[in-house]
């Protein structure tokens, strides 16, 4: 299950696919179209980790509901 | 003469209750998505819009579980765009610029449902028709006044060998159903919102850093800028 996302590029509109899990660990992600760089800011980082730490929960509760379920 | 059953053999579908077997695994993932999609707005509610403080102060639930009447401001994220450029006196420079977008923007909300259904039925018919032609007792002229027909749904032997004076048929029936659902795309509403977002994101230079000085100094002459 892929868990790629994209933003466009704010400079030329680009798509810049990158890896939410690898973004609140400090990775780079480079915009094919005009070579920038973004990475996630440092003020929210621990953000963007908690709210992935809730979905990633919530995701493994349906998995157990589904298992459950069967 | 007796009358005898003589009408062709067809299968009975009509006799097996199909649309219930064929609709019951789809509507038990049909649910098992909706629950998710429930779960997920859920979430996008909790940790990805803020509540304004306009709403209604018991916390009133709406349709989708979120607080009905009150503004929700969706969260926003920072990131950083450094981006390597070239000034009019032809120095090269790297720009940084800070930029926002909403927190739901990162979340694979869509990766949540249900991927694909397969359903695969085989249904096997059997019908096993005798027709005797023969005298019941020998030395007599009686004659059985009706066929012997069975049925059955599903049949794992095959019917014996004709017996002398009658005669067989058998009807081998198989259904196969073979049903797939795809990904769920985002609701329009949503794709639509992120749309608005992607557009209406507004870079803010914050930094400048020479290259030169980059590589030559420790004193790296940065310029910060508060545009907004």
């Amino acid at each position: 299950m892929s868990t790629q996302q994209q933003i466009p590029c704010p400079d030329c509109g680009t798509p810049i696919y990158f890896d939410p899990y690898a973004l609140v660990t400090g990775q780079q992600f480079k915009c094919s179209g005009c070579q920038a760089v973004i990475s996630l800011a440092m003020d929210s980082r621990s953000q963007v980790q908690e709210a992935m730490q809730k979905f990633d929960t919530m995701k493994q509760d349906l998995m157990k509901q589904k298992t459950e379920h069967r | 003469m007796p009358a005898f059953k003589t009408g062709r053999f067809r299968p009975r579908y009509e006799s097996i209750p199909l649309a219930g077997i064929i609709s019951a695994p789809l509507i038990a993932a049909a649910d098992a998505n909706a629950a998710m999609s429930r779960q997920q707005a859920q979430f996008l509610l909790d940790f990805c819009f803020a509540k304004g403080n306009d709403g209604p102060e018991d916390g009133g639930q709406g349709d989708g579980g979120g607080p009905s009447g009150a503004t929700m401001t969706p969260v926003m994220i920072s990131f950083t765009l450094s981006k390597l450029v070239t000034d009019d006196d032809g120095q090269a420079q790297v720009v940084t610029v800070r930029f926002e977008v909403p927190l739901l923007t990162i979340i694979p909300i869509s990766s949540l449902a249900v991927e694909s259904v397969t359903l695969s039925y085989t249904l096997q018919v059997t019908s096993h028709t005798v027709r005797r032609t023969e005298p019941l007792l020998p030395g007599t002229d009686e004659k059985p006044d009706e066929s012997v027909e069975l049925s059955a749904r599903i049949s794992h032997e095959k019917p014996e060998a004709n017996a002398p004076n009658s005669r067989t048929t058998s009807a081998h029936s198989t259904l196969a159903v073979n049903i797939k659902a795809g990904q769920l795309p985002l609701p329009t509403g949503l794709t639509a919102m992120l749309d608005l977002y992607s557009k209406a994101m507004c870079p803010i230079e914050t930094t400048t850093t020479k290259v030169s000085q980059i590589a030559g100094a420790n004193d790296v002459d940065s310029t910060t800028d508060t545009v907004s």
